[in-house]
Formats: structure tokens, sequence, C-alpha cells
């Protein structure tokens, strides 16, 4: 049951939808632009994708696992994977009847059936094919406006040629309270950020949860690089902060924490 | 406001909360001299890009602003303005901390519809604003008039010529200490008053022409209420 329950296992597998099929993402966020002016965005839902799947020519067999698979999955979920996606999974469920058409005898047409994605449940396979699939969720977006959140104590934004966007969000790393918060839509994600000589370490929370510790120290100052990932999260909104620990690798000079970017797979 | 050729005018709208801080927004980015300006807000200092001059530079927030209207007669009407409440970083909506943060409820504003050819503005009218809805997406503002005669507070007391206040009241100011004729209380007349320069009416100075017969006036005392 559950993720363990697979529609279609291999590519030749006699419940692949007939291709082309329509793969898109729901509007789920809330939008607003002056008459001149850049556009604001917000997430607001957690949507992220939802197929609308076809099969032209089935066996009565075939069309009779799928119904079942509408029937079962009502009130839980399955997975399905993309074959000509790379493989990737998705868990969800149809979420419109499947009424199989009669087109001959034993021929079947099952028609815009809509598979959704639902957040929140666990994966056999967390997608993690970054360069396909993951965006940036940077410190400063590209409209200057600074997405990530002082939710606790003194944190500046720095220039800083090494990071993404030439800045990052600078705490002193004293308190251990301090805290910087980014909330994301996604999965898993990388945490990026500059490294140097005078960095200290702090903690990553994900929803709550402490997840790992992160070393800004390297001998000499270096580009932003993935300094933890973090691969199987459910899919959904997730808050992710990250906290001093007031502690550095014996060689650093300073304790100074940073936020830079996040690389968040959806 | 349109115009039939050239750019459409850009509305500006400056805004002085109650606490002194002032906000600059507009249907478009830019730089303009404004009208008002006052203490920069704390949630300025935490722009990535913050601009050079903030009394002077616009945010484009401002979504609509409709139904400005004038009269020659004391009429007043509401005008709405609607501003953006998404911007912000990922935890919390710029407007929505602002609203929370400070008091917009009678800010004064200043609307302008700025021409950017003649670089000035077609249209400016100043008054007060009253916050008539937030939602996910906005906060509407109402837009009301300077002068506006529904924001005035009545005057609590009827003119009178009987003192409207409570025997023995803080206002009244007879005490059992000061007024030996405490046990028997006024009859709220100028003339039964026991603390004078305390009454709370109105003195009526009635000039008789002629002093009157005894026989013509009458022997009960009237306690008449007279709006004036």
């Amino acid at each position: 049951m559950s993720q363990l329950d697979v529609l279609n296992l291999t590519p030749t597998h006699p419940l692949n939808p007939n291709y082309a099929f329509a793969k898109k993402r729901p509007i789920s966020h809330l939008s607003a632009k002056a008459n001149h002016g850049a556009p604001y965005m917000r997430d607001v839902t957690d949507i992220l994708h939802q197929f609308v799947f076809s099969w032209n020519d089935k066996l009565a067999a075939d069309a009779r696992k799928l119904k079942r698979y509408y029937e079962q999955y009502r009130k839980g979920f399955f997975t399905y994977i993309d074959h000509e996606g790379g493989g990737r999974e998705f868990v969800g469920r149809f979420s419109t009847p499947v009424e199989p058409s009669p087109l001959s005898h034993n021929h079947w047409s099952i028609q815009q059936i809509v598979f959704d994605e639902i957040p929140g449940l666990p994966m056999r396979n967390y997608p993690s094919d970054w360069a396909q699939d993951a965006i940036w969720e940077l410190a400063v977006n590209d409209f200057g406006n600074r997405m990530v959140a002082a939710a606790s104590g003194t944190w500046v934004l720095v220039a800083d040629a090494n990071a993404k966007t030439g800045f990052h969000f600078e705490n002193a790393g004293i308190a251990i309270t301090d805290t910087a918060t980014y909330v994301y839509l996604g999965y898993g994600f990388q945490f990026w950020a500059p490294s140097g000589p005078a960095y200290g370490q702090a903690q990553l929370i994900l929803d709550g949860a402490v997840i790992g510790t992160v070393d800004f120290y390297s001998a000499a100052t270096k580009p932003s690089s993935a300094l933890f990932t973090l691969k199987n999260v459910v899919a959904g909104q997730h808050v992710l902060s990250l906290q001093p620990l007031h502690t550095k690798n014996a060689a650093s000079s300073g304790y100074t924490v940073l936020w830079d970017a996040l690389w968040v797979m959806i | 406001m349109s115009s039939k050729t050239g750019p459409a005018p850009v509305c500006l709208l400056d805004v002085v909360a109650t606490d002194g801080t002032s906000y600059h927004w507009a249907s478009k980015e830019l730089d303009v001299t404004p009208v008002y300006t006052g203490t920069r807000p704390a949630w300025a200092l935490g722009l990535a890009n913050p601009p050079a001059n903030y009394d002077t530079h616009y945010f484009p927030w401002l979504l609509s602003a409709s139904g400005f209207q004038q009269s020659r007669s004391m009429q007043s009407s509401q005008a709405t303005i609607s501003v953006q409440n998404i911007s912000g970083n990922t935890l919390q909506r710029d407007l929505a901390g602002l609203l929370t943060a400070r008091t917009f409820e009678g800010a004064i504003f200043a609307f302008r519809e700025w021409n950017l050819l003649a670089q000035c503005a077609e249209f400016e009218q100043h008054g007060r604003l009253t916050v008539v809805s937030t939602s996910e997406g906005q906060c509407q503002f109402g837009a009301n008039p300077l002068l506006n005669p529904n924001d005035y507070d009545g005057n609590p007391y009827s003119y009178s010529e009987t003192c409207q206040w409570r025997f023995g009241s803080p206002q009244c100011g007879s005490t059992p200490g000061n007024d030996a004729a405490f046990g028997a209380p006024c009859s709220n007349t100028y003339v039964t008053c026991h603390q004078r320069n305390l009454f709370g009416g109105v003195l009526n100075t009635v000039v008789f022409p002629q002093t009157p017969s005894v026989a013509n006036i009458s022997a009960n005392q009237v306690q008449y209420r007279r709006l004036v």
C-alpha cells in the first residue's frame, strides 16, 4: 500500500499512460504588481505537481486495474513513476474518477485522468536530480528583495563577491538563540554559502528539528558551495532555520555564520 | 484621470503614520520630491538595496487608487487606496509587519497624480487614512478628506440654563466640608446653586423693560431646558 504500491514499475508496464500527457504545476502563489514595477510573489499553497493522463487503447483487465487504483486510493496514495522524466517518482492519487469508455471488444479508452501529487507523504525514492529539477532560493532575490528573515537576533546583509547574489546574511555567531529563517516550497535542499578562515559553525533546523551542523570554515576564502545536503524531505512547505553554535574550527579566527542560498528540489 | 496621449500619470502616495514614520508608495518605482516626510521606519533598515534617499524614493506598492472627489459643499466621500501585501521575506509580509507595528488609522496622507512629462502633479489631495480591510494579497485603505465633519466629536453637553452637574459631584464642587447647606441639594438653577463659581449652565440675562407687577409673576419655579 501507499508509496510501496507502484502504478507503473517499468517503462514498458501496461499501465503507463499514453504520451504526451500534461505535467503542470498549478498556481500555488499570490502575486501583485503595480502598474509600473516589479512583481511580488508569495507561495500560499503547497501543490507542486499535477499530471493529466490518458490511456487510449487498453485491454479490459488494464482498465479494471486503473479503476481499482482510483477506488483503492481515493482515501490514500500510490507511487507513479515518470519514466520519460528520468524515472522520477511522485506520490499521490487520481483526483478524477477513472471511467473507461469502450472502443471495441476488449479495447477501452480512459481519458483526462488527473493525478495530483499530495504533499507531506513518504516516498520510495526522493527526487535527487539536482541539475534538472532544483531551483535557487536566494538570500536576496533577482528584484533586490531580501527573502531570508532575521527571526531572532541581529543579522545584516553584507556585500560579498563570493556569495551567489553578491550579498550574504551575516550574524556574529555569539548568541546561540539568534536565528535566520527561510520558508521554502519543495522537497530536499542543498545549503550553499561561502566559507573562509574567520567563520564559525551553526546548526540547521528543519521544521523544528535539528538536522545537522554547518562549518563555514575554510583555510582560504572560497566562493559559495554546498555545505549541507538533505535529500529525503517530503514535498511541501518547509521552514529552515540557521542558528549559530558559538563554536568554530580550531583554526578559525571567528564565529561569524552566514546565509547565502538554498538549492531546493521541486 | 487618463490622458489621450503620452504616458499615464503615476499615482504617488505619501503617508505619515501617527508615530511620525513616513512611507512613500507609488504605482511606479521612482524618485520624486515628497509632500510629506517623517521618520524612516526600522523596516527600511533591513532593505537589501536601500534607496539613496528614503524620503524621495517611492516603492511600487500602490496597486490602485480611486474615488477621489472634490466638492464645493461640505459633502465628504471616502476614496479607496489599495496597497500590495505580498512583498517581504519568506517569513513575513512587509505591509503586514508595518500594520502590526505602526498605527495607520488616522495617518495623514498626500495623494498625487504625477505627470511624467511635465514633472508635476496633475491632482493632489490630502487627508487621513483608515484601514478598511487587509487580506493575503493587499490592504485597502479608506482615504478621508481632511475636512470631514463626521470625524468631529460632538459637544457632550447641551446648552441649557439649568446646570447639568449632579449635586455633590466633583464637577459640582459642593462638599460637606465647604457647603454648610450640603444637606439641602440645589435645584440645578443658578439661584439655588451652592457653588456659583462652578455653575454648569448658561446664564440667561433676561432684561425686563418694565418692572412687572407681582401679580403677573408666576409663583411656580419653572426649570426649563432650552437649547440655543
